[in-house]
Order: structure tokens, then sequence, then C-alpha cells
């Protein structure tokens, strides 16, 4: 109502109300509105020590941003389904912590967006690990830590059967393994069951050969899986690994019925209590000297398609900060994203040293096959068991596994 | 007019007559009515979605947008043409009738040992259907031990009392996986049988027993000329209901192998549940669904058929 | 006489108990599995019985599972109830009133069944979304419902039909009318299949898990299942604990069985009731 030519004219009382809320308006947090703003989220931290750590998480960025965060956890497996119901009853929660491997799927059926569209900001996040949760040339998702595979051993095993330094070839892994094995006690063990899991840890022994899971009846491929048939042959690996998820063959390990193991930085918190004495190290390669290719797994945050964008914009940009990042690399055991904050978590968690080295490595399970790659993982998990068992042979195997894959 | 007791009371009775008609036509919907609403309510939706979703191209995107393109009977005949498909429809068939046939016979043949009370016979009895209580998940994970290679106590007992000598890969070959699943589902099912059989023993009226018993015909004869079909009814439901639960069983068999090793315990229902859950491709998914349905229905049809004849001879 | 009857009890009790023995073998893994250390239950040669025997898991899952078990028995007891006042008028009219969709009907009942569990979770959690009803009691234990329901009608059917008619239409000529007969008539004959299927539906909702993890978004309903699903959590399993909490989980239902054996067994010894 008052002209800008009679602002001089505006009466003091007013004038002072007006400075006074503008004071005041500036010492509100950053996101605005955002004292009433509410984000819901969705993870799979349901087991007690990730709940935890998740909720402190999330107390750091809602601290921060204002933004009260209301959160659902649901078991691993129902995830995905249960943000499809959400979807379907328009009820999808704003930001979802999800496995990694399933952003392509989300991505494809438009249930999140992507993020760079959302606006956070990624830079100095390590290019592959974003890679991961690309999709069609977009990036979807931002994964503050990655975990990812390695080879565990028993050092006291590895003394008393007189080897000096664990194993940095694939000759080498089957010679030691063969040496370990004894009554009671098998040289490797690594679970092989018919989930993902199975495929997940071979697929360090497929991708460090040059194989890939695009082509799953390529030599290259062949050849790994004799070369893991014939662990099994040796009797260096026991049978049972087709039945073994990981967490049977971490307890195979810690219980000294296994030597060696090839396990995930997940298993670290679990094993500290374990009486066994071991040691991590990048798991062996063909040919020595090589740098082995590992998966990574993880969770990472995704932005969904009904979201306020500001707010999760807002929310995201916290979570990306280094310190938050370095923080929530440390409390869940992964190996951070951005290399700003490696110098600093190798101080802080020598442990996971051996597990940075690998992560130069990572390659994306999804970055080619996209939302087939279920279909090429099933149908390679049967084909390596049926090798592992003996009862096919590894290129017959490969072979109706490609059939199976590309024929639907 | 000639007045007749009819005559007099003709008018009144029938407009009593009618009211009296339409409570008794009412009656039987007052008991029915809970019923038949709630089956609408809680399984109508469903049955039509079920339906819906195996002829169409169900996509992620089509939970967010409710978009599935109408793809007729595409999933169905790509299927017949899946390999994974037919194999373990063959397996669904063996797993199925080999595990009716030992929770039925070992149910009856349990609800028979028990029918004559014997001391401590109640306590023991009701412990015989603690199979049943135990979470699936437990129950899995404790005969994923129990049929362990290396450490489990099935080989070491066997081992022990000298009936093998090397143990037996129960879980961890594609020969044993199906057996150890069987068994452990038969393990699941007894108490159900066992239950409904004892219970409809026990209704048995006393007086054909005895008649029977007098007659002079032996306890086997008896048991399959007198008491066989007088609970004839009761293992007609048991049998069509245990097919259903059968075919359907998935839990078990994905946490005690999860389909493998090598698809060996590949069934119906846990490929569906890869197609659905794991490749997300829910279209197939469902139309294995379905096929489970009209698998069920094939045996619901013969238990109808007879329980027709049985309508018709309660009429005689 | 005596004697031979003394004799044959004793051989039949043996022999019970060795049939309880291979059939509970793995409850008494599971028992002696919640006593043990899990460094004892990763070894290699199994050990029969704990020694010593430690209690942490047992003290675990009471902590953690304490309100479960009184949520499932809740949940339980209200779906056998719903479950039974649907099902004991419905499975009546199907028997005494010669009705012409009978067929049909049953025919339904069978179908209803056949529905595979995912596809009525996803339906009913579409429903009860868009009716609010989400994370509440009402809702599971409508779905709970609807696992044993028709399962009741059609076991209370093959009860009921070895009722004589006479019992009815004695009732009726009392001019008790239908609901007086099934009142007082009937149901308390039927009391063998009234337990044994309430028995049941009990079982059946205390062991679902699927549409508890479904009608929940927030922790706020969480029976025993479910709590134990999380439980063995992402990474890391606790067996001792598990098995531990199997073991209470158990209990309840074990419990309700004694009691309700008892009642049948007190009833209707040699079948009904002749006037």
């Amino acid at each position: 109502m008052t002209s800008n030519r009679g602002q001089s004219a505006m009466p003091i009382g007013r004038r002072l109300l007006l400075l006074s809320v503008s004071a005041l308006a500036a010492t509100l947090p950053m996101a605005g509105f955002a004292q009433a703003a509410t984000l819901t989220t969705i993870d799979y931290a349901t087991e007690s020590s990730g709940n935890a750590m998740m909720n402190n998480m999330m107390k750091v960025c809602s601290d921060q941003t204002g933004i009260t965060i209301d959160r659902q956890a649901v078991p691993y497996p129902e995830l995905v389904q249960k943000v499809l119901q959400a979807a379907s009853s328009n009820s999808l929660p704003d930001l979802i912590l999800m496995d990694n491997s399933d952003a392509a799927q989300l991505a494809d059926g438009g249930i999140i967006v992507p993020i760079t569209d959302v606006g956070v900001d990624l830079t100095g996040f390590n290019p592959s690990i974003i890679q991961v949760g690309a999709y069609k040339g977009k990036d979807y998702t931002m994964q503050a830590g990655v975990n990812t595979l390695a080879l565990w051993y028993n050092t006291d095993m590895f003394k008393a059967a007189g080897i000096a330094n664990p194993p940095t070839t694939w000759e080498e892994l089957k010679a030691d393994a063969k040496k370990l094995t004894s009554k009671g006690v098998y040289g490797l063990s690594f679970p092989a069951v018919a989930t993902e899991e199975g495929t997940f840890h071979a697929s360090p022994f497929i991708w460090s050969n040059g194989g890939d899971f695009q082509t799953l009846n390529s030599p290259q491929n062949v050849e790994t899986l004799n070369y893991i048939a014939g662990l099994l042959k040796d009797g260096s690996v026991s049978k049972s690994v087709v039945t073994w998820a990981g967490d049977d063959a971490n307890d195979q390990f810690i219980s000294g019925r296994a030597a060696m193991m090839i396990g995930g930085s997940w298993h670290l918190k679990n094993n500290e209590k374990a009486s066994i004495h071991y040691n991590i190290v990048s798991i062996p390669t063909p040919k020595a000297g090589e740098q082995v290719k590992v998966p990574v797994g993880g969770e990472a945050w995704a932005v969904s398609a009904t979201a306020d964008k500001g707010n999760a914009k807002t929310f995201l940009d916290c979570l990306a900060q280094d310190p938050v990042v370095l923080k929530w690399a440390e409390s869940g055991n992964y190996v951070p994203s951005k290399a700003s904050v490696l110098d600093q978590f190798r101080k802080d968690v020598p442990d996971m040293v051996p597990f940075i080295g690998s992560t130069a490595g990572a390659v994306s399970r999804t970055s080619v096959l996209g939302i087939a790659y279920p279909k090429y993982s099933a149908a390679f998990s049967a084909a390596m068991q049926a090798v592992l068992l003996g009862t096919k042979d590894a290129k017959a195997a490969l072979d109706e596994a490609e059939a199976a894959a590309t024929g639907k | 007019m000639v007045l007749t007791v009819d005559t007099i009371k003709a008018p009144d009775t029938t407009r009593v007559r009618r009211k009296f008609n339409l409570r008794r036509r009412l009656v039987p919907f007052t008991f029915m009515a809970p019923a038949i609403v709630f089956l609408i309510v809680m399984f109508g939706y469903p049955l039509f979605y079920n339906l819906e979703m195996s002829l169409q191209h169900v996509t992620v995107g089509t939970f967010l947008t409710g978009i599935a393109p109408f793809v007729g009977f595409d999933n169905y005949t790509d299927l017949l043409s899946d390999p994974l498909f037919i194999s373990s429809l063959q397996r669904t068939a063996i797993f199925t009738v080999l595990s009716i046939v030992g929770q039925m016979s070992i149910g009856m043949g349990l609800a028979l040992f028990f029918w004559r009370a014997f001391p401590f016979s109640t306590a023991i009895r009701a412990m015989m259907l603690v199979p049943w209580l135990l979470p699936l998940v437990v129950s899995a994970t404790i005969f994923r031990w129990i049929f362990d290679l290396d450490a489990g106590v099935l080989n070491y007992l066997l081992e022990t009392l000298n009936i093998i000598q090397d143990p037996i890969p129960w879980i961890t070959s594609v020969d044993y996986a199906m057996p150890a699943t069987i068994i452990t589902n038969i393990w699941v099912g007894i108490p159900f049988s066992m239950a409904v059989f004892y219970s409809g023993l026990q209704s048995l009226p006393k007086e054909i027993l005895e008649a029977a018993h007098l007659d002079g015909a032996t306890s086997w004869q008896r048991f399959w000329r007198v008491i066989l079909p007088m609970l004839a009814p009761l293992t007609g439901v048991v049998f069509t209901l245990s097919v259903t639960y059968t075919v359907k069983v998935f839990d078990l068999i994905y946490i005690l192998t999860a389909g493998g090793p090598a698809n060996a315990t590949q069934t119906l229902a846990t490929y569906a549940y890869q197609l659905s859950f794991r490749n997300l491709d829910w279209g197939h998914g469902a139309a294995i669904g379905n096929i489970l349905v009209v698998i069920s229905l094939c045996f619901a049809v013969f238990y109808l058929r007879s329980f027709k004849k049985s309508l018709a001879a309660e009429d005689v | 006489m005596y004697r031979v009857s003394l004799a044959r009890d004793l051989l039949k009790l043996l022999i019970g108990l060795l049939i309880a023995a291979i059939v509970l073998f793995p409850l008494y893994w599971m028992i002696n599995a919640s006593f043990q250390p899990r460094t004892a239950l990763l070894a290699a040669i199994p050990s029969w019985f704990p020694d010593p025997p430690i209690l942490e898991g047992y003290m675990n899952a009471i902590a953690g599972q304490g309100t479960a078990l009184l949520t499932s028995c809740f949940v339980a007891l209200s779906s056998a109830v719903l479950s039974l006042v649907i099902a004991a008028p419905c499975a009546y009219a199907l028997v005494i009133f010669k009705l012409r969709f009978t067929t049909f009907f049953i025919f339904v009942l069978l179908l209803v069944q056949m529905i595979p569990n995912v596809v009525m979770a996803n339906s009913l959690y579409t429903i009860f979304a868009r009716a609010g009803w989400l994370n509440t009691y009402q809702a599971l234990i409508l779905s709970d419902a609807s696992l044993s329901t028709p399962f009741a009608i059609l076991l209370l059917r093959a009860f009921m039909v070895s009722l004589p008619r006479t019992l009815t239409e004695a009732a009726l000529v009392d001019g008790t009318g239908y609901w007086g007969a099934f009142m007082r008539v009937i149901l308390p004959l039927s009391r063998n299949g009234l337990i044994t299927a309430g028995l049941f539906c009990f079982l059946f909702a205390w062991s679902d898990f699927l549409y508890a993890l479904t009608m929940s978004t927030k922790q706020k309903i969480v029976p025993i299942t479910l709590s134990i699903y999380q439980f063995i959590g992402t990474h890391g399993t606790d067996w001792t604990s598990v098995m531990a909490t199997a073991v209470l989980a158990s209990i309840p239902p074990i419990v309700l069985l004694l009691a309700g054996q008892r009642q049948v067994t007190a009833g209707l010894m040699g079948g009904a009731v002749k006037e």
C-alpha cells in the first residue's frame, strides 16, 4: 500500500515490526518453512545396531536442516515390495534407502527420479560408485558408503600350516586352501546359495578373469566356474556352500570350520567378538599384480516420484557433506564414497583398510544389464550350483543359462 | 356355499402363509449373510486382481501409474515354452502327491493310535500339534541344521547306527534335496490331518462300531469297510484342502533350499515368487498363480462331485 | 482282563512316547539350541545337551519379544472368535436348508483358498490403505480371519452333517425357530467341531507372517512371527536368542491346545447323542 516514495513516511512502529520480523526470519534455519517440514523415509535397518545407527544419522541431519524425519524400517527382502505397495496406494515415502542394485528397477518404473533432477550435489563422490546408481544415462542415487568383499583368513591356521603370506593369485588360493583343509576344517568358505547373494560372492572371480554377466557362456566364465568347481573337487570347499547364505559362510569361518572365507565388510561388527584371530586382504586375482574387480553393495538414497524436491535436496545435501559421509561410513562399516575423507577414515578405522583398496576396482552389476540383471543372475546361480555339484560341466551349464536368460 | 373347514379357514391362512413363507425364505440368509459379506469383501477384489494381472504386461511402473497393457494369454503361452516352468510343474506334482500321501496316512495312523485313550495320551496328542505351531522360519531353519551335510544330527545318527557309511548330502545335492523338502513338509502337515481325523473318529456313532465288532469284523475290515466310509466327508475336505495348501507351499522350501540347488526344489510357488519378486515380472508370476488355482480346482471338482452325490443321498 | 488292559495301555504308552520322540525331535533340537552358546551351535559335532546351559537367549527373548507375544495372543484369539462367529451359522445353514446354491457356495469356499497368498496380501493392502486402516488391529484381525474362515465353514459343515435332522425338527416343534435350534441344540452338540475349528483358526492366525508384515508400515502392531523375522535381521544371526524366542512363542498355543483337548474328551465320547 505504501509506495516506494512513501516508505520513509512509514510509521516508526511499523518499521520496527518489519525489522524485527525480518531479523527473526534470518535466524530461521535455511530450509525456510522447514519448521513444519517432514520427510517420510523407508529403509531396511531393522536389526538393532543398524536401527540405532540409522536413527543417529537421521538425527544429525534432522537437527541441521530442521526437517523432521518419519522413518519406516522393514525387513530387507520386503523393501521393494513395500515401496511398490505404497506406490499403488499413493503413499510413497519421500526418500528411499535401498540396496543399490534395486536402483535400476525403481528408476525404470519411474518410482524414483534422477537425483540430479532434484539438484543434489554429487561432487567429490567416487564416479564408479555414482555409476552403480545410474540408469539410462542418468544418476539416480546418492550412496554415502559402500561395502564390498574381501578374503578373510585365520592367521593361527596359516601359521600352523606354515604359510607365511596370504594368497594373492588363484594358484596360491587353490594351493593354500588345499593345505589348510583337514578333518573338520575346510580351506575356504563362501556363500553359493540360489539367491542374489550367491552371484554377488562369485562376481569378483567372474569379473577379475575378464568375464561378465551379459555374456554368461563366455570362455572366461567357463574357465572361472571350472576353477571354483576345482576347489570343491580338491575337497577344500564344502559342498554345503550351495545352501549357505553370507551369514552361514561367516559362521563357518568364525567357528574355525573354515580357514578362509570370501566375505563382506558387513561382517566386521559381528566378527569383532569372535574368538579366532584373523586378517583381511583383497581377493586373489587370476594373475599376480592385477586389480581385483569387486561388486559394491550397500544402501543408496533415492528420491521418490512424489517427494517434495526442495526438502529432499536439502536433506540429502546434508547427508552428502564430508563429515556426515565420514560418520555414516564409520558407524555402518562402509567404505566412504568420497576420496576426500579416505585419509581420515584410514586413521579412524584401520580394520577397513583392506576393503578400501578393493573398492578402487568397483564394478556395477546393473550398469549394462539394467533391469534384466536379476534374470541373468538367477540363470547364472543355477548354472554355478550345477557345476559346483558336478551335475553339469561348465560349458553346458553356462550355455543353458545364457539361453534361459536371453530366451524370455 | 358348503361350509367346510377349508373354506372357512382359507382366507386368513393365505396372508399368514405368505408372511410365514417370506420369513422362512429370509431365515437361511440370516445365517449366511455374515459369511457372504465377508467373502465378497475379502476375496472379491483379490480374485479379480489376480486374474487381471495375469493378462497384462505388468512392470514396476504399473504400481505407480496403473498402466499395464493387456496382452491376452501371452503370459501363459510364454510359460508353456519355458523349460523351467515345465520342470517346476513336474516337481510340484511330485512334491504335492508325496507330501499328501505322507501327511494323510501318517495323520490317520496317529489318529487311530490315539483313538482309545491310554495314560498320558491327551498330553502326548496335544504335543503332536507342535510341528504346526512352530513358526515356519524356525522349523525350516532347524531342519536345515538337521540335514546339514557335515554337522547335521541326522547324518550323525545314521552314521553312528551304521545305516550309512558316507554322509548323505540331504540339501546339498540335486538328488536328495527334494526328498528332504518333502520330509520336512510332511512333518509340518501331520498335525492338520491327525487333528481333523481324530475329531472325526471321536464323533463316530459307537453303536455302529460295536455292531461291526459283534458281527465278527476284524480291525482291518472295520477300518476299511466301516470307519473310512463314515469319515468320507471329512477325508474329502482334508484331501482337497491339503492339495490347495500344498501347491502353495513357499516359505518352507524357500528357507530350506531357496529353490535349489540348481533348481532341484524349484516348485511353481517358488518360481512364481522368483518371477514376481526377483525379476519383478508380475504378469508371469500371476499367470503361474492362476495355473495353481486351476490345478487346485481340478481336485476341488472331484470333491464337489462326490459332495453333490452325498447331498442327494441325504435327501433320501 | 484287567492285567491285559494294563499291559496294552503300557505298551501303547511306550509306543506313543517313541512316536512323540521321533516327531518332536526337531522341537527337542530347538530347545537344546536355545540354551547353547553360538560356538556350540556351529561346532562340527552336534552337542546333545547344553553343558552348561546359558540363559542369555531367553533373557534377550523376553526383553525383546514380550509385547509381541501379547499382540499375537490378542490378534489370534480375536481372529478365531470372528471366524467361528461367521462360520458356524453358515455351516449350519448349508446343512439344514436345502439351498440350491450349496454346491456353488462350497466351490467358492474352495476357490478363495486357492488364491496365492501374495496376491491376497497386495489386494488387502490396497483395500485397507484406502480405508485408512493400515497399522490397525481390525485390519490384521480381518485378514487373519480370511485365512481360516472358509476352512472353518467347510470343517464345521462336515461335523454338523452327521447330526440328525430330528434334533432341529424337535426344536422347531418346540417353537424356538431355527436360531433357537441352532443356539440351544446344535452348537452345544458341535462342541467337538467348534473346538477343532477354533484351534485351527487360532493357529492359522498365530503363524501368519505375511499379513502382519503387509498391514504394518510403522512398528505399531508386531506379532511374534514378524518379531522373530526382524530379530534375524539383515546381518549376523543370534540363533540362541532366535530359538529361545521360538520356544517362548510356542508356549501359548500349546497351553491352549492342552486346555482345548480336555474339553473335547470331556465332551462327547462316542459320537452323537441320541434322545
